[in-house]
């Protein structure tokens, strides 16, 4: 049996939770050869593998959205009236209308001829009626090019040869989630999809915030992204969800109810239980496993430790995870800790966790974004509190759900607040018996509720089901 | 085209009669002026071989090689002609003006070979099976590669603005041509035929020299990138089929009734039918003007108006783009239409008038009645030409060869087919093909600008 696993600026170039969750089921089933369908951003960036690669992947085959630019020659594509039809609900109509048949058909159609589209007549006019529908009165032929460049990356992916597999599985919508879409469409196979965070989401979040676009193009690629996940959730016969906040929100973008499971992510708990305490002075060690880039939020949590080291002067920070990803954000926070002239701050790169985390009395998350972190449950499950920004599935992890009456493992802080962050860290540091009773509380959750081996059990049964192993 | 229209608005704003006579001198002159004093020059040749006694035979030797020495001269470059506009108008838009430089030696070079092998096996007839002499072979051949550079020359002309000083060149090698016959026949004795044709190497020879530095002082020294030009023949193969089939369709009749038809006459190895020919020649003297006003038109009004429509189309709302195009195309329609009517009265007036001038000068009956049609038919393959012309400004290469192509084919069946049934209906191929092609031609040029928009934006 093969998998083709789609992963977009994920595995195996950028290390994460999502790369970690791969590489996870990767190597919990050996009997089963995996190809790597990597969609990347820059060959520059995205060129070595952050991780070793288990024996059963096959293939690694890359598509660097940042290679492909618009070069003149293209033919001209004559489409039938029902092609246009189709090519008019991909690019005019809202991502609810989508009859997402007549597009992959479309798509398939018109495989290799995709981009030259883009240049033909009939774009044209789709767009032409976008800008007058929406009585533009901005310079038409960057309104058009700037169409032309949100579906181009699109197109020149999907004219792409897919890996042959036994099932597709897409570890996000957008643009793997649209590959998975084609490929399993194209090739007759079931896809499966797993989202860890809502992509939509995210997108959109990524989208309003933006300086690069113009309020104009906002609503377009929201709504772009949008189509993507419609797509992909409608070819899906499965789709995975972490937790149910997700699997509503799963709902909201339009995927079928029956089709979504709820799959909590897992940790192999012994490993980390067993791990032995190191021994430190008597300075109050604060860790953070997290990337170095601007959706982490790390310079929330050096401001936060900045008022946390005024009160509690033998607090000491240490974050690990990689900085190279996003190296301009890295000197940002660099800068920040110098002109704060806050001490005690190490940022330790891409370390191995187990090797550091019994040294920590607490861990915190700032993220502004997240599905249900591996790195929390990896903490919890090593018995140290967390204290997390109130995102993705952190308050069930930390608080518990209700079925549950483990107790808090932690606190739950606002984005982006500081002030909050840095008081409930001085709580923690005053009052270490129940910093203890926390630590346990945590363990306990993760050891009934957060297996990797159920998590596991729950993925090989899906791949039995969907491709008969 | 861009120079010669500022200097004429300039003209035209006087608003006087004086500055609206020196307007038109002007822009004759500056389109039309090397044409006219080729025009001039075969006059001169004409009363020439009249007033110095010449044989009839010697006469027709002299006007069947020479129309041959042209004819081959205008085909041959009319392959090369229409893409090398392109490539020179690249070369300036991308600022590679020492391409320019350079290529003008790899057209040379290319045009001088090409014709050189066809002039060489006129020659060889010429020497090895009609004996003629081997100076006049020789100044055959030489005149014959020098016509094909300096029609050649002349793509590089119309890109440089410079029209004063190649009018000039030609002046000068007029009189150069002129002075060197004198010398030649009065002073050496040379026979006549001999003298005319190397007075004509030298007047040539003068006038592609002046071209060539004219070109050189304009885009610099070349680059040594002589034949990049060639690559172009692949990239718009369609634009070098248009210019070839449609100077081929030009003179396809001439050529069908020079080996079939009554008028035929054969001197040497050249075959040419001296009535039509004649008729032919006339016609296009008259229709001469539609250049002028063409130039005058496209360079003042329409020039203008793709400028501001290609301004919108890169940073205007639609709106301002479809106003633009709007305007565009009446103003198109306009300048057009202006172009075809003008010439229109300017041809039945002119053709009414040669009925009253022809028998003065001696042109038969019988050659008026095929020129009064002929003319009509240069007339409608103008228009025609025309609107290709702005087919080419819309990039509508495919359409522009297609129009081309139909025209060749139709007047080649229709010479043929007129050949067989004789000679009241030899100068109808060339009506009815220019009137289809002119039709055929316009229906492109308005799908064309009806969906401009679309197709500038999407190239």
């Amino acid at each position: 049996m093969k998998i083709c696993f789609i992963c977009e600026g994920s595995y195996p170039y950028v290390s994460g939770g999502v790369s970690n969750w791969v590489q996870m089921v990767i190597k919990a089933m050996p009997e089963i050869e995996f190809v790597i369908f990597a969609i990347a951003t820059d060959r520059e960036e995205m060129s070595e593998y952050k991780c070793e690669i288990p024996d059963n992947v096959k293939e690694i085959k890359t598509f660097y959205l940042g290679d492909k630019h618009f070069i003149s020659g293209y033919g001209k594509v004559h489409l039938t009236e029902s092609d246009k039809h189709a090519l008019r609900n991909l690019v005019v109509d809202k991502a609810e209308n989508i009859n997402w048949l007549n597009v992959l058909e479309f798509i398939k159609k018109y495989n290799k001829k995709l981009v030259h589209l883009l240049m033909g007549e009939d774009f044209f006019e789709l767009v032409l009626e976008i800008y007058q529908s929406e009585e533009k009165k901005t310079v038409f032929n960057e309104y058009l090019w700037s169409l032309r460049g949100m579906f181009y990356p699109l197109m020149s992916i999907l004219g792409e040869d897919f890996p042959k597999a036994d099932i597709y599985h897409a570890v996000s919508t957008g643009y793997a989630g649209i590959v998975g879409s084609v490929a399993s469409f194209i090739n007759a196979k079931p896809l499966l999809l797993s989202e860890h965070g809502i992509y939509t989401r995210e997108r959109e979040e990524d989208i309003i915030r933006s300086a690069w676009l113009d309020g104009d193009f906002k609503e377009l690629w929201i709504d772009f992204f949008k189509k993507l996940s419609t797509i992909s959730y409608q070819q899906a016969e499965i789709v995975t969800s972490l937790f149910a906040m997700n699997q509503t929100l799963q709902i909201e973008l339009g995927c079928p109810k029956e089709k979504i499971r709820i799959i909590a992510n897992g940790v192999e708990v012994e490993e980390f239980r067993s791990l032995k305490p190191v021994e430190h002075d008597e300075s109050f060690h604060i860790g953070s496993v997290i990337r170095v880039v601007p959706i982490k939020d790390v310079k929330t949590m050096i401001m936060s430790f900045y008022i946390v080291k005024e009160q509690f002067p033998n607090a000491k920070l240490h974050i690990l995870g990689s900085y190279d990803e996003s190296p301009e954000y890295y000197y940002e926070c660099l800068n920040l800790v110098e002109e704060l002239h806050v001490k005690d701050v190490v940022f330790y790169g891409q370390v191995s966790i187990k090797e550091h985390l019994k040294k920590f009395d607490l861990l915190i998350l700032t993220s502004i974004s997240e599905g249900q972190p591996l790195a929390v449950l990896e903490g919890l499950a090593a018995g140290i509190p967390y204290i997390c920004t109130n995102v993705g599935d952190c308050k069930g992890l930390i608080e518990g759900n209700e079925e549950d009456d483990f107790g808090k493992a932690g606190y739950i802080v606002p984005c982006m607040d500081a002030e909050a962050l840095a008081e409930k860290i001085l709580q923690c540091a005053m009052d270490r018996v129940r910093l203890k009773k926390m630590g346990e509380n945590g363990q306990k959750r993760v050891e009934k509720y957060y297996q990797k081996r159920a998590f596991l059990v729950e993925y090989r049964g899906i791949y039995q089901e969907l491709g008969g192993v | 085209m861009a120079g010669i229209g500022f200097e004429l608005r300039r003209i035209f704003k006087r608003k006087s009669m004086f500055s609206a006579i020196w307007g038109t001198i002007y822009a004759t002159m500056t389109t039309i002026g090397p044409t006219v004093i080729f025009i001039l020059l075969l006059f001169v040749l004409k009363f020439a071989l009249n007033f110095f006694g010449v044989s009839e035979l010697e006469k027709l030797f002299f006007v069947s090689s020479f129309t041959y020495v042209f004819l081959v001269a205008i085909l041959v470059s009319s392959v090369i002609n229409t893409v090398l506009s392109r490539y020179i108008s690249d070369c300036i838009f991308e600022e590679k003006e020492d391409q320019i430089s350079a290529s003008l030696f790899g057209v040379l070079t290319v045009g001088s070979v090409v014709s050189g092998m066809i002039y060489l096996a006129f020659c060889y007839v010429m020497y090895v099976t009609d004996h003629i002499s081997l100076i006049l072979v020789i100044a055959f051949y030489l005149l014959g590669i020098l016509a094909t550079n300096a029609y050649n020359l002349m793509t590089y002309v119309s890109a440089i603005k410079e029209y004063k000083e190649v009018t000039g060149s030609f002046l000068v090698g007029f009189l150069v041509a002129v002075c060197t016959f004198f010398l030649l026949y009065l002073n050496f004795q040379i026979l006549i035929l001999h003298a005319i044709y190397i007075a004509l190497v030298a007047g040539f020879f003068f006038i592609d020299l002046s071209l060539i530095y004219c070109v050189v002082k304009a885009f610099g020294l070349p680059s040594k990138e002589m034949f990049n030009f060639l690559r172009y023949f692949k990239k718009y193969p369609e634009l070098m089929v248009t210019g070839a089939t449609y100077m081929l369709g030009f003179f396809i009749s001439n050529i069908i009734y020079w080996n079939h038809s009554d008028m035929q006459v054969q001197i040497s190895v050249f075959k040419t039918a001296p009535s039509y020919d004649l008729a032919m020649f006339l016609a296009i003297i008259v229709n001469l003007p539609a250049f002028v006003i063409f130039v005058v038109k496209v360079e003042t009004v329409f020039y203008e108006k793709y400028v501001n429509y290609l301004s919108a189309l890169n940073k205007g709302s639609y709106q301002l783009i479809e106003k633009r195009r709007q305007n565009l195309q009446n103003t198109l329609r306009m300048q057009l239409f202006f172009v075809y009517e003008v010439q229109l009265m300017i041809t039945i007036l002119l053709i009414y008038l040669a009925n009253v001038i022809f028998p003065y000068i001696g042109v038969g009956t019988h050659v008026f009645n095929i020129f009064m049609i002929l003319a009509m038919g240069v007339y409608t393959t103008i228009c025609m030409y025309f609107t290709i012309v702005f087919l080419y400004y819309f990039e509508d290469y495919v359409h522009a060869c297609i129009v081309s192509f139909v025209y060749l084919v139709l007047e080649t069946s229709g010479a043929i087919i007129c050949a067989y049934i004789g000679s009241p209906y030899y100068p109808l191929p060339i009506l009815i093909s220019g009137i289809l092609g002119w039709i055929l031609a316009f229906t492109f040029l308005r799908r064309r600008l009806a969906k401009l928009n679309g197709y500038l934006l999407c190239k």
